[in-house]
């Protein structure tokens, strides 16, 4: 009797022993289901806790930005300012950008009549408006009207890091002459993203 | 009673690790036939629906099963995956993308994410379950992994029978001299199976960003145009045979430059320029064939290299026919005749009449004129007529005047306010004399 009991315990044991090796068997699948068949594998699994910080001119929003601001222009005048971009944050980034613009009155389109422009300079050519201008060249993969991508190719900063952007707005000598008297209000938007390190 | 005690232990262990087992083995069998996929959160992006570190599961849908609000898995295109809610669905020629959101997020994401077969959407997940299973991924779980399959196996696969215990329970003969075989066997058995288990684990986790994102809005440019100026004209007689039209050069927003013309003739007109000051001299050899008639002479600033033009400004020059006495007309001025205004009709037809005297015809005649659009106006009257009555109508206001036409000379009445407002009765319908 007791040695029935015995080896009956050991049977079950046995299938209990194999039974339990699903839970191996279950974390390996999720191991190897995480690992989705198009995607890059990374040696170990990072769990980031870190935090992703944008700054503009050293600021997380601007209500107030008056440095593109410009009154009374006439075609052929321009306005530029510098921007810096940061990440000040712990991981690395690519940020775009973009531009929203509200004409007043809406009839006279300004916002389509202005042309953009973004180089790499650092400061601002010519003193005051109406004249002032960004040096250097054209950013690879900026826009160059508003309304749409600023920054459109994604541009990378690591953590910690900032890079300056000058932003140039010009009234071409060819606008319409029913474009005097308009006005637009211009938001300029950055988004960062967080990328893999 | 220590015998029996650590054996219920192992027994309860076993069991345990049993139901364990067969639950994880289910999940997995479950997860391959209806497309289900764990997923290890790796960011905080949809913190607090999903938080850092958790286990989520997807489950396979397709474009047509996603609605905005849904939390789903979408490859990013640089080969990792991006789990985020969705904000929006766009149709757009090319496909459909979705536009997804992280909750811990301020802004959306900035890229568009088409959905194609790849598309899971979270269903459930395990605070903390993605630490531990990353933990197991990690070498010191993947040593523990390995020692708890290697035990396992051992118990499963170990002889029969302990040796120690009851030689006499043998129930097989020529067990006790294949044990040291057998026991190689299971040996060998264990370290393939440990071998093969550790290479299923020895695989990375996939990332899944739900990755973070930042936006910082510049609020508050303002880009403003000038608008060029019309200059005010002067004109002065200088003899019978000549008038000179004179203005001030402006120069905001920029400096501007200056053309003249008769209109009528499209004479041009040379500008002389002296300091600040801009005039043009009109004399009747200027006035080829309008001679004897009114003319207009329009002056018009621009700004030089740009097609800015301002708003003209026009002066009436008249001559005597004959081009003699050439003279600066005027446009209309105050001082013409006095006006009453007053609320004719009947319901639903009520219309304004205006009455005004005037000791002497004009030589044109009368014009009436007003804003808000009265019906009938402007109204153009002889010279003898000092009446007029509007067609009827309501809801509108403004001004109603008469305006006397000598030539090129108009000279107005006061201005006087209007109201006709809704509706049949005429107790809103108001035209008050000056």
């Amino acid at each position: 009797m007791a040695s029935h009991a015995r080896i009956r315990r050991g049977r079950t044991g046995r299938a209990r022993a194999f039974m339990a090796m699903g839970v191996v068997v279950g974390l390996g699948a999720i191991t190897t289901t995480a690992l989705w068949t198009d995607s890059a594998s990374v040696a170990g699994t990072t769990i980031s806790t870190g935090t992703l910080d944008l700054k503009v001119d050293g600021q997380d929003s601007v209500t107030g930005y008056t440095s593109l601001n410009i009154t009374n222009m006439v075609p052929g005048g321009s306005v530029a300012a510098v921007l810096m971009i940061a990440n000040a944050g712990n991981v690395p980034f690519t940020y775009v950008a973009s531009s929203a613009a509200t004409n007043t009155p809406v009839a006279k389109d300004l916002a389509a009549a202005l042309q953009v422009k973004v180089t790499g300079a650092t400061s601002v050519t010519g003193a005051a408006t109406p004249t002032a201008t960004c040096g250097g060249t054209t950013l690879a993969g900026t826009g160059t009207a508003l309304n749409t991508g600023l920054v459109t190719t994604a541009r990378p900063l690591a953590a910690g890091t900032n890079e300056k952007i000058c932003v140039q707005v010009t009234l071409p000598s060819t606008a319409a002459n029913a474009l005097q008297g308009a006005s637009t209000s211009v938001t300029l938007q950055f988004d960062a993203t967080q990328v893999a390190p | 009673m220590t015998r029996p005690a650590l054996g219920r232990l192992r027994g309860a262990a076993l069991t345990i690790g049993a139901v364990l087992g067969v639950l994880c083995a289910l999940s997995v069998v479950a997860g391959l036939v209806l497309g289900i996929r764990p997923l290890v959160v790796q960011t905080g992006s949809m913190s607090p629906t999903i938080d850092a570190g958790a286990l989520a599961w997807g489950r396979h849908v397709s474009a047509d099963d996603l609605a905005v609000g849904d939390v789903v898995m979408v490859p990013k295109g640089d080969g990792d995956r991006v789990t985020h809610r969705i904000v929006a669905i766009k149709e757009t020629n090319t496909g459909t993308f979705v536009q997804l959101k992280g909750d811990a997020n301020p802004a959306v994401d900035a890229q568009l994410y088409p959905v194609g077969d790849d598309v899971y959407r979270v269903f459930a997940d395990v605070p903390y379950g993605g630490r531990v299973v990353a933990w197991f991924s990690g070498p010191i779980g993947l040593f523990l992994l390995g020692m708890y399959a290697m035990g396992m196996l051992f118990v499963a696969l170990r002889p029969r029978r302990d040796d120690g215990d009851s030689p006499s329970d043998g129930d097989d003969p020529s067990q006790g001299a294949g044990d040291g075989r057998r026991g190689k066997r299971a040996a060998r058995r264990l370290a393939a199976t440990s071998v093969a288990a550790f290479g299923v684990l020895v695989s990375t986790v996939a990332p899944s960003w739900a990755t973070w994102n930042d936006t910082v809005s510049l609020l508050g440019t303002s880009l403003s145009t000038g608008s060029l100026t019309t200059p005010t004209l002067t004109c002065v007689r200088d003899n019978a045979s000549q008038v000179t039209i004179t203005w001030t050069a402006a120069t905001s927003p920029a400096a501007h430059d200056y053309t003249a013309a008769v209109v009528q003739n499209s004479q041009a007109l040379p500008v002389l320029t002296s300091g600040a000051q801009r005039s043009v001299v009109v004399t009747p050899a200027l006035l080829a064939g309008t001679l004897g008639t009114t003319v207009t002479v329009r002056v018009t600033g621009s700004l030089p290299g740009t097609s800015w033009v301002a708003a003209d400004a026009t002066q009436l020059v008249t001559t005597a026919s004959g081009g003699s006495n050439i003279d600066c007309g005027s446009t209309a001025s105050a001082g013409g005749p006095p006006v009453t205004c007053s609320v004719v009709g009947s319901n639903g037809d009520w219309k304004i009449k205006l009455d005004w005297t005037s000791s002497s015809n004009p030589t044109t005649g009368f014009v009436v004129r007003s804003t808000g659009a009265v019906p009938g106006t402007p109204a153009t009257l002889g010279p003898t007529l000092r009446t007029w009555t509007s067609t009827g109508f309501e809801s509108r206001t403004g001004q109603i005047w008469v305006v006397a036409v000598n030539g090129a000379v108009e000279t107005e009445s006061s201005r006087i306010s209007y109201s006709f407002g809704n509706g049949q009765g005429n107790g809103n319908k108001l035209c008050p004399s000056p």
